[in-house]
């Protein structure tokens, strides 16, 4: 796994799809969190933007942030470490490098499972670097705000954020389906656009790709309760079948 | 010992018999060049010996094991460049080959020594630190071959390896291959150019219509006269077969 892991490493922390995917999943949640609710209350939100910060204006300042961070972190967390899987697979069909890979001492399986490695101990890093930004933020603008409750809730955000990554590898499988990155892409949109409906129909616990952001108050306080051990068990399931289904789908890949 | 062997290979794509009982075998040592023309199955052939395809029917081997289920060491004794070579365009060309040797099974020191000496070698010192993106397309072929070649293995299979390589890199790329079957190598190495593979090659074989239809002398002029006097020859007593297969979608 060492020497597949070099490769791995070398190879993404050269991209630029690693460098920007960085900074959405590190950097957004917290400018994005604090910042909302920050502009929400203050006096220049006018306007059509007015009505839509409107729910992050009242209520607990903490409480406000650590729930817009949950929806926030959910959603970087599924787009951000789903692009940079797909390049980070997909890319060996676009580069056109795939072939390399075959009839190796180091076996296919081995090599991709060194891509999910590497792009789940990045993603890692990134939502606990985005986490932690977030409450040294909140930190910074009300000192008050930063409670045990509202600690608690953040870090609530970032295993869910680490749930919805690990949910993101499998789009590492269709990657290797579509052999490319351009149709891992697509998927990820679908997902993303299918998961908003399901959820608003009510079916979010049973999603996996939404039962996480509501636990992590996406959906407010309410929805989150509603999220129990068996719709995260799910989620996890689903993760771990879909990291299996991408490893074997790109140790039996052909060119044909 | 055989290093490479094909035999009553067949693979189907759609309605085209891409390989049709085609069989063939590189022994340890040996140069063996196979021409064709495009669509004849050379890279079809080399492509299920690695993997790439499956066959329908019919064996691969290497070094005696089956390609289908080999292992790493012999894995280790195998190179190859087919299709595209070797090389992340964000990797610097010193990089791409210690990458590609320690894949190949070469411990970190052993690599880096590998990589200068392929480097050297193949004349890529000033591009070495540069990264494989900015390299020219025969430069890119030249860092493949040394990506293939850098462990020194047993069994070095070669797709068209002169196509975009200058008069410097096909003089360079002929002492390589000579240099491995001194080795004890075994290479496969397909071309057009059938002027090249007449100087360096022991054996020619002509694959048409995914077969064997014939051998070529090594050494002999006028090679291309008598290659496509047997493509013809082959072509005439099986009309039906031609014709199908121009008609064949691909």
């Amino acid at each position: 796994m060492r020497i597949a892991l070099a490769l791995q490493v070398a190879t993404f922390s050269r991209s630029l799809t690693a460098r920007l995917a960085t900074v959405l999943l590190a950097a957004f949640p917290p400018l994005m969190s604090v910042g909302m609710v920050v502009l929400a209350r203050s006096a220049d939100a006018a306007g059509p933007s007015a009505a839509k910060l409107a729910p992050y204006r009242e209520g607990p300042f903490g409480e406000t942030v650590a729930g817009l961070a949950g929806q926030v972190v959910s959603v970087v967390a599924l787009i951000g470490v789903g692009f940079a899987v797909a390049w980070l697979v997909g890319r060996e069909w676009a580069d056109r490098t795939v072939g390399s890979l075959f009839a190796l001492p180091v076996g296919r399986a081995e090599i991709a499972r060194a891509k999910l490695v590497v792009v789940a101990a990045w993603a890692a890093a990134s939502l606990t670097v985005a986490v932690a930004l977030t409450a040294a933020v909140l930190a910074l603008v009300d000192p008050a705000a930063l409670t045990a409750a509202v600690a608690g809730q953040l870090v609530r955000v970032w295993l869910a954020g680490l749930l919805m990554a690990a949910l993101a590898l499998g789009f590492g499988g269709i990657a290797v389906l579509t052999r490319g990155y351009l149709g891992a892409a697509g998927a990820i949109v679908g997902v993303t656009a299918a998961s908003q409906i399901l959820a608003m129909v009510g079916l979010g616990a049973w999603v996996p790709y939404v039962a996480p952001a509501m636990w992590a108050g996406a959906g407010g306080p309410e929805e989150a309760a509603a999220i129990g051990p068996m719709s995260l068990a799910i989620a996890v399931a689903f993760a771990a079948a879909a990291v299996w289904a991408s490893v074997r789908a790109f140790a039996h890949a052909r060119l044909d | 010992m055989t290093a490479l062997e094909l035999r009553d290979a067949v693979r189907v794509y759609g309605g085209l018999r891409a390989l049709d009982g085609l069989t063939l075998a590189v022994e340890a040592g040996e140069i063996h060049a196979i021409v064709g023309l495009n669509g004849a199955g050379k890279t079809t052939a080399m492509k299920a010996l690695v993997g790439h395809t499956r066959l329908d029917s019919g064996a691969a081997t290497i070094l005696g094991a089956p390609a289908a289920s080999a292992g790493p060491v012999t894995f280790a004794r195998l190179g190859f460049v087919i299709d595209q070579p070797f090389g992340y365009p964000e990797l610097t060309v010193r990089d791409n080959i210690v990458h590609a040797a320690r894949l190949h099974g070469l411990d970190r020191h052993a690599a880096v020594s590998a990589a200068s000496s392929w480097i050297a070698r193949l004349e890529l010192g000033p591009w070495a630190a540069r990264r494989a993106r900015g390299l020219s397309l025969g430069n890119r072929q030249r860092l493949g071959l040394a990506c293939a070649a850098a462990h020194d293995p047993d069994v070095l299979i070669l797709d068209e390896p002169t196509n975009a390589l200058d008069p410097a890199g096909v003089l360079l790329l002929r002492d390589v291959i000579v240099a491995a079957a001194a080795r004890g190598a075994g290479v496969l190495v397909s071309s057009h150019h059938l002027d090249e593979v007449s100087r360096i090659a022991h054996r020619i074989t002509v694959v048409h219509a995914g077969r064997v239809v014939g051998a070529l002398e090594p050494g002999h002029a006028d090679l291309e006269h008598r290659f496509f006097e047997m493509v013809r020859a082959w072509d005439a007593d099986h009309r039906e077969d031609a014709l199908a297969r121009q008609e064949a979608p691909a």
